[in-house]
């Protein structure tokens, strides 16, 4: 579980992977805040201060999992629904 | 990545530390300095060394008599001209066009006589040492900023897993046996200033990204905006204000700019412009924007108004809404333009104990390695090592390196000054690559040829601006020329500093550290 290969894959997985997903939550969120009623680049402004936090909280997550496939996994279904709700909200 | 938490976050630690921290050294070089950079500015162009007595920056400035003095130097058809008024840190006017997408380097006037100074033929602190810091000088892309960014997250991860793995941190808060090994004393030292810096760091890090949040997160816009261009310039005029309308392409005259800034006072509640800008200047459509001072309150904020430049009817006001209100506060925290000496000061020491932070993790990544890599006949150690030569004390090299030159080049006349600023900047380059190509060659005694360099540097920039401008320090403090002062007295102590480490290296037996090797991975 320590081969060079996997951990390749883990580290490509949360650093690249992870700012996908936060790069499209933090759309999905602004979006989302938007629609609740906040000023349009208000929701924009909030949702991507936090973004740094999210990103920082899921590498943090990321590094420290044990299998790359369930990292992957995470991140996937993570970055589909994120989308979803962008699509849903705008 | 390995079986517990902690280790996990032991190998990000040692990891994110070797490949990010030449990027994170040289981005926390650079923004400890750019915490002096107008001081820094006033060292590299000394026709600007206006001594505060002389013109106190307080003093009001007629933006009339500015308009009349820099309109000869406007081409005809300019799209704008912009004057930066003095301030406690910056006591000349900085004057700048564009026309045909011409962008032509700042000049400098004076505030009395409100004349031009000639061409200093230096980028200085504020256009070399502030940019490089957030942008390497990688424009393409903004491939800079991006590198600085990953280094950024690097840095919170190196702190929060840096926290993780030390289980008692109070108890090595109080550890420093700087007479130990030098890995035992890089180690003591790289945890107290860890945990003292450690507010610091975290809070000037996420700052610095949150500055750039619209470069980091380039497409945030798009879920509340939609897609595209239209969206995106949008969603900027509602975050941070904007106006602006084409030209009429008649003749046009520009009204008094005394009575908008009056108008801009009484909306402020007292608080001056600082900066004038006039839009298509001599079109009938032109219009003049002034943007209120951030030099009391930590918030930069983004008020502006916005005049018709004939009549002074205002066109536009804009004042950022809470969230972005608090954006620009996060974004003042970072970039400190509020005026507190102390605070300046406390960054300042910070920002050098980020450098410290950086450099003894380098040291006991290498101390902790050296013997079991020779043993074993790996060239990790001599890589990384050169590696962390020049970055850490090489990087500082070029910094010397880059003042000497500007004391050493003789002054730009007439229009050769952006040549002159190149040389410069070259000069830093080469001695950049110099510090590499010697440390990889000479290994660890790098470091101490290295810190006898910089000594000797550092001595011979006070000389050199002793020389050359006649200001050394006690002149300059005599003076009130504190920023010349500061800077000269900073080089003295960067050099004892220097010659006390490479006197201790000398002193530390080479085997030192190779009998507590190898008990670590």
């Amino acid at each position: 579980m320590r081969s060079a290969s996997e951990r390749g894959l883990k580290i490509v997985g949360a650093v690249g992977g992870g700012y996908l997903l936060t790069a499209t939550t933090v759309i999905a969120a602004g979006a989302v805040l938007a629609r609740c009623g906040m000023a349009r680049s208000e929701a924009v402004a909030l949702s991507s201060m936090l973004g740094f936090v999210f990103y920082l909280a899921l590498l943090v997550w990321a590094f420290a999992v044990r299998s790359a496939a369930r990292l992957w996994a995470v991140l996937a279904a993570g970055t589909l629904l994120a989308s979803a709700v962008a699509w849903l909200a705008r | 990545m390995e079986d517990t938490f902690r280790k996990s976050m032991a190998w990000l630690h040692t990891w994110a530390g070797v490949v990010l921290g030449s990027v994170l050294f040289a981005v926390f070089w650079m923004g400890t300095l750019s915490v002096f950079d107008r001081e820094i500015d006033r060292w590299m162009m000394p026709a600007t060394r206006i001594s505060p007595a002389i013109a106190p920056a307080t003093a009001p400035i007629s933006l009339d008599k500015v308009a009349r003095a820099v309109q000869p130097a406007v081409p005809a058809g300019a799209s704008q001209w912009r004057v930066d008024l003095p301030t406690e840190r910056t006591p000349v006017l900085r004057f700048t066009y564009k026309a045909d997408g011409m962008d032509p380097a700042p000049r400098q006037m004076e505030p009395q006589q409100l004349a031009f100074l000639p061409p200093q033929g230096t980028l200085g602190g504020s256009g070399f040492i502030f940019p490089f810091h957030y942008g390497l000088h990688l424009e393409w892309k903004e491939t800079g900023k991006w590198i600085v960014g990953v280094a950024a997250m690097a840095m919170l991860l190196l702190l929060v897993s840096g926290v993780i793995i030390h289980r008692k941190i109070l108890v090595q808060f109080f550890t420093f046996r700087p007479r130990k090994s030098l890995q035992r004393s890089s180690l003591d030292l790289h945890n107290l200033v860890g945990v003292l810096g450690l507010p610091f760091h975290f809070i000037i890090t996420l700052s610095g990204m949150v500055i750039f949040m619209m470069i980091y997160f380039p497409q945030a816009y798009s879920g509340a905006y939609g897609e595209g261009k239209k969206a995106r310039a949008e969603f900027f005029a509602d975050a941070y204000g904007k106006y602006s309308r084409p030209r009429a392409n008649a003749p046009g005259t520009l009204g008094s700019l005394d009575a908008m800034a009056d108008v801009a006072r009484r909306e402020w509640g007292g608080t001056e412009p600082y900066f004038v800008r006039v839009w298509h200047p001599g079109d009938a459509n032109s219009y003049v924007e002034l943007r209120r001072s951030y030099a009391r309150e930590v918030t930069m904020n983004v008020d502006q108004i916005f005049f018709d430049a004939a009549s002074g009817k205002v066109l536009h006001r804009f004042q950022a809404a809470p969230v972005m209100s608090a954006q620009r506060f996060i974004s003042g925290v970072h970039f400190i333009q509020f005026e507190h000496w102390t605070l300046r000061w406390l960054y300042f020491a910070a920002g050098l104990a980020g450098c410290v932070l950086i450099a003894t993790g380098f040291l006991f990544w290498l101390e902790a390695r050296r013997a079991r890599h020779a043993a074993r006949g790996l060239a990790g150690v001599r890589v990384v090592e050169g590696l962390a030569v020049g970055s850490v004390t090489g990087i500082v090299i070029a910094t010397l390196a880059f003042l000497a030159a500007n004391r050493l080049l003789p002054p730009a006349h007439g229009m050769g000054g952006e040549e002159r600023a190149a040389l410069e900047v070259w000069t830093f380059y080469l001695a950049w690559i110099a510090t590499f190509a010697h440390a990889w060659w000479r290994g660890r005694a790098a470091w101490r040829g290295q810190a006898w360099t910089i000594c000797l540097l550092a001595m011979a920039c006070v000389l050199l601006n002793a020389v050359t401008t006649g200001d050394h320090p006690l002149r300059a403090l005599a003076n009130g020329n504190l920023a010349v002062a500061g800077v000269d007295l900073l080089l003295l102590a960067l050099a004892a500093l220097a010659a006390w480490s490479a006197r201790r290296l000398a002193a530390t037996p080479l085997q030192g550290s190779a009998r507590q090797a190898g008990a670590r991975a």
